[in-house]
């Protein structure tokens, strides 16, 4: 039995379309099921920030983007990059504005990310506060609560809508599945198997 | 402010007091090393900090920690507890032990050791436990042998990173080569040194794992992790390491990990700390 954290949400669907290609079907929850038994699986839905510390901690496997792995600095085995969830985590400011990284000393920096946002800039050795947000990150900038964001973009649709623009591109960011190390140790046959059947079709 | 760190210390004091007076026993003296010391690049792990225009890492890794004090060549057979951060505020409490040159070859430094973790682990009762050994050397010979980028691969070795492997401009054979010894797993490995150290210890919860490599690159070649499939996290491990040419070995437990998985055996309330 394999138990397997799935992040709630786009990333879900997306994950569950890569199982199905070697024969694993991700039985979705029922009403407000968290945890679903089925076919050699313990398939188990969290908010996505939870799916690393999840793996951390004991359960054997999950998927994650490589954004939330990193902010969180897990300590998980990460053995495929999975062909999904690709975007980036960016530098984003006011359209209006005509600025580089190296004029932001002091800026304050709105972010899901903190950590990797003061990484970023402490290596580039530029100061600024940052301020963590868990949502609506557009909003910050515009209510004059930040004079930047950094967040994770896809299209760029949602930036653009709300007046802003992507300055800098920090990292590119993926889906990743993800192993508890004590499990690929308890449980190496199984989690080798799994891992060689998805990096087959991917 | 951290909570219920009174409570917390009495589950911890209680697992240290048992494996304390069992170092003790084993001729290991204690050693107390500061909590913060001036920054080197020698020392892992730690929070970083400013003070008075002078850095300073707090609370270390311990090995790396001990082995930038030495001042000279001389036989250590030393313990410690202390709690390690993890560049973060974030630290977990470790007790472990290092065994630094003398005269016991180093093959029985590591049967002594290995043999050390398997009686602390039954004193407190956890059962189940295994303990496996890897190797880095194993890994050196396939980079030397194909020159490959030492950081790059022991990058994804370290991750188990597949996709990293597969992504590497190495030949074939190379990429082969370092897939079947991340995959090697068994009760044997056709080397004679780590065979005669299974073989010593001679109980079914040693393995070989090539595919276990520790995150300090002060190990020389034979690393050890420990762990039961009762908790998710690491209980410990360790490795052997040269200090002024002094082969050397050392390895550290989990406090934190330790003391959930003793408490049914060892109880859960204060009453045990009683003196009467």
């Amino acid at each position: 039995m394999i138990n397997f954290v799935l992040p709630k949400g786009r990333l879900m669907k997306k994950a569950a379309t890569v199982l199905e290609k070697i024969g694993v079907s991700v039985k979705e929850p029922e009403d407000r099921e968290l945890i679903v038994k089925d076919d050699g699986f313990n398939w188990i839905f969290s908010r996505v920030f939870d799916v690393p510390v999840f793996v951390e901690n004991g359960i054997d496997v999950g998927i994650s983007g490589s954004d939330v792995i990193d902010e969180l600095g897990a300590d998980v085995f990460v053995p495929l990059e999975l062909p999904f969830g690709q975007c980036r985590l960016s530098v984003i400011t006011s359209a209006q504005k005509d600025l580089k990284i190296e004029q932001m000393t002091n800026y304050r920096i709105a972010t899901k990310f903190p950590n990797m946002t003061k990484a970023f800039f402490s290596d580039a050795g530029i100061e600024v506060n940052v301020i963590k947000l868990h949502g609506s990150m557009e909003l910050a900038p515009k209510i004059g609560i930040a004079d930047a964001i950094v967040d994770i973009v896809d299209s760029g649709n949602t930036i653009r809508a709300n007046g802003l623009k992507e300055i800098y591109k920090i990292r590119d960011v993926g889906a990743r599945l993800i192993v508890n190390r004590v499990s690929q140790k308890t449980k190496f046959q199984e989690i080798n198997d799994l891992v060689e059947r998805l990096a087959g079709v991917i | 402010m951290y909570k219920d760190t009174v409570s917390n210390s009495f589950k911890l004091g209680r697992v240290t007091k048992i494996i304390r007076d069992m170092f003790y026993e084993l001729d290991y003296s204690e050693i107390f090393l500061p909590a913060m010391d001036r920054y080197s690049p020698e020392l892992r792990g730690g929070l970083k900090t400013a003070f008075n225009n002078e850095f300073y890492v707090i609370k270390p890794d311990v090995t790396s920690h001990l082995l930038s004090s030495i001042i000279k060549e001389e036989e250590l057979k030393v313990f410690y507890v202390s709690e390690v951060l993890d560049g973060t505020p974030k630290g977990k409490w470790q007790i472990g032990t290092e065994w630094i040159g003398g005269k016991v070859v180093l093959k029985d430094k590591i049967i002594e050791q290995i043999l050390t973790v398997k009686a602390i682990l039954k004193a407190l009762g956890i059962a189940d436990f295994m303990i496996d050994i890897g190797s880095l050397r194993k890994w050196r010979e396939i980079i030397e042998q194909y020159h490959l980028d030492k950081k790059t691969v022991y990058e994804a070795i370290e991750k188990r990173s597949i996709s990293a492997m597969g992504s590497m401009n190495i030949p074939g054979k190379a990429r082969g080569a370092l897939m079947g010894l991340l995959q090697k797993r068994g009760k044997t490995c056709d080397d004679p040194f780590i065979d005669g150290i299974i073989g010593a210890v001679n109980d079914d919860c040693m393995m070989v794992d090539f595919g276990t490599l520790r995150h300090f690159d002060y190990y020389d070649d034979i690393v050890i992790e420990i762990y039961t499939r009762n908790h998710g996290k690491m209980l410990g491990g360790g490795g052997q390491y040269v200090n002024r040419g002094q082969d050397c070995f050392g390895f550290a437990l989990d406090l934190g990990v330790l003391s959930q998985l003793a408490s049914e055996t060892l109880g859960n309330s204060q009453e045990g700390d009683s003196n009467d």
